[in-house]
């Protein structure tokens, strides 16, 4: 480079770096990608390709025993197999009646909150706590209420004049207490969604339709959905792919029983796996909800135009 | 047609049904965590007396006491701490890098998207379907039972999160900043290092936090990978009480409140970026 | 102290192409605006030279260095940003101060720049503020004195004055022009605002679509337009461009005939006469180039501008302020042929005649 003034400032930023520093500064994107990219692809690589392998194979508990390679045969015993088939019917009841609930209840008590009560920080605060906790707390103190015996609910059915129930122990009653217990934890999250969507609704539609004389029924038919479309769209996802992989609140309050009433897809595939050691179907059953879950999730984003 | 008077009589009903309705919800959502509390601080008599007893009980700190130095509840809350620490430093480190990069470069065509997307799509796979997989990774490297598998585990679950997370946050900071300090005189990882991460330290606690409270909640991979005293996490020591056939519901009830308890004060803390943690950036609050 | 030179510089961003082969030589201590409506590619111009975009093709200079693959670090140019670029955490005084800290000036010599830059932007009893606490005015001061801090080769500015309000905006404008008089610093500057490259520069490109439609000084620009483009967006109220057909000399359309173009035929031409060229005259007066009804009168204060249905056109006129015609009145109208230009619309350019 050509000489400069004698400035002493001018003469430090002259020349053109080391090499380092050109060769970090023209690779920054990939380098600072790179860690996440490389953890990542370890953990979605070497599962799904373990899985492919076992999947086929027969795999003993010993690890003496060869693997024997059965083809599709874990893949149909899919089919034939009554308790899976009552995992998936009820994983499916829950997420459709549990995200329902929590939809319609978080959404009814955001509209009705954002119009009528201006101070909401302190109940947003309190609102935090269910889901926020570690689930496992959330199952430990409705396992409290629960209880046949000294439990808060069976109290109030005595108040009430009620007979008492077993609750979770009970065939008919436990999917619903897992269900009561997953809506008291998550329907916070969707009512603090929907009034964050509430708040940054602009107001001046809102006027124009009053001045064009639209009913207020029309104006959250007319304005309201559409624009809290995305916000719904991404808190529904959310919800759902939660509340399929529902584990924790199984595992404390009824281990997927009674006579397998709460038995959800984790909860089977983790017997499958730990219990009886069958880990070949276990992964067979582990694929398919892999690809169900991921197919269903990248099918609503795109749809939903999410990731923009 | 309505009448003034009218319109406002029924905004009245309305009003007193809003505050009726914002009493019911905030009595079902706080009584199940202060019978939580409160057992925790009951003589076994009185947790399992019948009626319940309210209100009127001689709190006791026998549970804590039995739980935590009768108990290995000490060493598994220290696990879970050590563990979610570790987590949020590392998946921080890379997250922000890569959320960063993700904000800001250019990329060819559709790569943006698509990499923003794979990133998402893998947090949208089931932990279930990984334990398997995971399990016998571990096992293959003699780390089964240790807190740095768990770290591992974690840091890859959430690194989608903290990536997502951080560039929202980098998105909402105008790109002249760092502009301006290049043309002043530094390179792009020095506007990285001193321009968009001071700013962008708000977004960094939060996301912090986030992490945080998502390691020390997490059960399924913890049950899977943490089996001994050594390694286990509060949650899975707190289960392992739970469905055994005598349950000590004072002890599980104290440890599962004092789990509680440090959420809760986060929580607080991040409150203001609450929405936007819970929707991966997607929503902002 | 130093020139920049484009040479053949194309940049792509995917398949959409910013800027378009495009050869440029800015002298040594040149004003030079960039002048052109948004998406024009003048920022993205700018914006290789302090390095924040790369060339696709072409080279860049810096007297005689080739930059394109320097970093902007070495670059040695200063850059101030439509939206100042102020980093909020840091107070008035380390904001100027960022660039002499990067290059790691002595406590000293920092402190009696900051004070000597600050007092020449009239900052200096406000350095430990933050820029929030700053009005615009005050925070586009900032963004200068950080730029002048140090004694850069180039200067690149982006809009600078964009977002003051206009009275704010006139001032800063000869407050710059002053500046950069004095420092004698190579200035690139980028604006959509042709009053401002008007006043401010030694010479104007105006671009459009990627490409230079015209360089020259601004009275080169104003006076003599060499394309449609260059002629319709210099000059506020903007040129009448009227279209029609050239015979033998003689432009002829709806309504208007103006002859004294040589000899040349123009199939689709488009005549060109700036306002104050256009006079009202008495309908009945037999020179008059065209009789038309009144569309709009608005008094500026110093002039009356008046619009004039013209076919499916209007046609604007400055007119002396105590104009007093009334709308839909007829008027006749007198054009100073010797202040016409022509343009073939095929081309887009000037037929000279």
């Amino acid at each position: 480079m050509r000489e400069r003034m004698a400035d002493p400032i001018l003469t430090v930023p002259t020349g053109s770096g080391t090499a380092f520093e050109r060769w970090r500064e023209r690779h920054l994107r990939i380098l600072m990608l790179a860690p996440t990219l490389l953890l990542l692809a370890g953990l979605t690589l070497f599962p799904t390709v373990y899985m492919l392998t076992a999947a086929v194979q027969n795999v003993s508990p010993d690890p003496d025993v060869p693997r024997e390679f059965v083809g599709l045969g874990n893949f149909a015993r899919m089919l034939t197999d009554p308790e899976l088939h009552v995992a998936v019917r009820n994983t499916v009841v829950f997420t459709v009646v549990a995200v329902t609930l929590e939809f319609l209840l978080g959404l009814g008590l955001a509209l009705l909150f954002d119009k009528y009560i201006r101070r909401l920080n302190f109940l947003k605060t309190i609102l935090l706590v269910p889901m926020m906790i570690p689930p496992i707390a959330v199952a430990l103190t409705w396992k409290l209420i629960y209880q046949p015996q000294f439990g808060v609910l069976n109290e109030l059915m005595f108040r009430l004049g009620l007979p008492s129930q077993a609750w979770a122990g009970d065939v008919n009653l436990a999917m619903a207490t897992i269900i009561a217990a997953d809506v008291w934890e998550w329907t916070p999250f969707i009512f603090l969604l929907m009034l964050a969507g509430l708040a940054s609704l602009p107001s001046e539609p809102y006027e124009a339709a009053q001045v064009d004389g639209a009913s207020a029924w029309r104006q959250f038919w007319d304005l309201t959905v559409p624009f809290l479309k995305p916000v719904i769209a991404i808190a529904l996802l959310l919800r759902i792919m939660d509340a399929l992989r529902l584990f924790d609140l199984v595992f404390i309050l009824t281990v997927g029983g009674p006579a397998g009433a709460t038995e959800t897809l984790s909860l089977y595939i983790f017997k499958v796996a730990f219990t009886f050691v069958d880990i070949g179907y276990a992964a067979a059953i582990s694929l398919v909800v892999l690809f169900a879950t991921v197919g269903f999730s990248t099918w609503f984003i795109k749809r939903m135009r999410l990731a923009d | 047609m309505a009448t003034r008077a009218w319109h406002r009589t029924r905004e009245a009903i309305f009003r007193m049904l809003a505050y009726a309705v914002m009493a019911i919800a905030l009595f079902i959502t706080t009584f199940p965590v202060y019978w939580l509390a409160t057992n925790s601080f009951k003589l076994d008599i009185d947790i399992f007396a019948v009626p319940p007893v309210w209100f009127e009980f001689s709190p006791t700190l026998k549970h804590y006491e039995a739980a935590f130095i009768g108990q290995p509840f000490l060493i598994y809350a220290l696990n879970s701490l050590i563990i979610a620490v570790a987590t949020t430093i590392v998946s921080l480190i890379f997250g922000t890098m890569a959320g960063y990069a993700l904000a800001r470069f250019h990329y060819p065509g559709r790569w943006r998207y698509q990499i923003s997307f794979w990133i998402l799509s893998t947090r949208m796979m089931p932990p279930i379907v990984t334990i398997i997989p995971l399990f016998i990774f571990f096992n293959f490297f003699n780390l089964l039972n240790t807190r740095l598998a768990v770290v591992v585990a974690y840091t890859a679950f959430n690194l989608p999160f903290v990536t997502w997370m951080m560039k929202s946050y980098f998105q909402d900071l105008p790109p002249e900043l760092e502009e301006a300090a290049m043309v002043d005189g530094d390179t792009r990882w020095g506007a990285f290092v001193r321009v968009a991460l001071p700013l962008a330290r708000p977004g960094i606690v939060a996301t912090a936090i986030f992490s945080l409270i998502l390691a020390w909640n997490e059960f399924l991979l913890a049950l899977i990978l943490t089996q001994t005293d050594r390694s286990m996490t509060l949650p899975v020591g707190i289960s392992g009480r739970v469905t055994q056939y005598t349950t000590h519901w004072g002890e599980i009830s104290a440890a599962g409140f004092l789990a509680s308890l440090p959420i809760i004060i986060f929580a607080l803390i991040v409150q203001r970026h609450l929405v936007r943690g819970m929707s991966f950036g997607a929503v902002k609050g | 102290m130093a020139s920049v030179t484009f040479r053949d510089v194309v940049k792509k961003f995917g398949s959409f192409t910013a800027v378009h082969d495009f050869n440029l030589e800015i002298r040594d201590k040149e004003f030079l605006v960039l002048l052109g409506p948004s998406g024009c590619g003048k920022t993205t111009t700018m914006r290789m030279v302090a390095g924040l975009e790369e060339a696709t093709s072409g080279d860049i200079y810096i007297d005689a260095d080739r930059i394109n693959d320097v970093l902007p670090k070495y670059r040695d140019v200063a850059m101030v940003f439509q939206s100042y670029a102020l980093y909020p955490h840091l107070s008035v005084e380390d904001n100027i101060g960022y660039p002499l800290k990067i290059r790691k000036v002595p406590p000293e010599e920092y402190k009696r720049r900051i004070t000597e830059v600050a007092r020449r932007v009239e900052l200096d009893t406000m350095l430990k503020r933050l820029p929030k606490e700053l009005s615009g005015g005050q925070r586009q001061r900032v963004a200068l004195a950080r730029a002048i801090v140090r004694t850069p080769r180039v200067f690149l500015m982006d809009e600078p004055l964009s977002n003051l309000d206009a009275k704010l905006r006139t001032q800063m404008r000869a407050e710059l022009k002053h500046l950069q008089h004095e420092l004698q610093v190579t200035t690139i500057y980028v604006t959509h605002d042709q009053i401002e490259a008007m006043t401010l520069a030694h010479r104007v490109a105006v671009m459009n679509r990627g490409v230079i439609e015209q360089l020259g000084t601004p009275r080169e620009i104003y006076n003599d337009p060499r394309t449609l483009f260059v002629a319709g967006f210099i000059g506020s109220p903007a040129m009448n461009l009227i279209p029609g057909e050239v015979k033998d000399g003689v432009f002829a359309s709806a309504g208007l005939r103006v002859g004294g173009a040589g000899h040349v035929s123009i199939p689709r031409a488009v005549l060109g006469v700036r306002p104050e060229d256009v006079h009202v005259a008495n309908a009945e007066d037999q020179d008059v180039n065209l009789v038309a009804p009144i569309y709009s009168v608005e008094l500026t204060g110093e002039n009356t501008l008046v619009s004039l249905q013209l076919g499916g056109r209007l046609m604007t006129l400055r007119a002396d302020k105590n104009f007093a015609g009334q709308i839909d009145q007829r008027v006749g109208v007198k054009i100073e042929t010797d202040r016409i230009f022509l343009f073939d619309a095929e081309t887009e350019r000037r037929v000279d005649f």
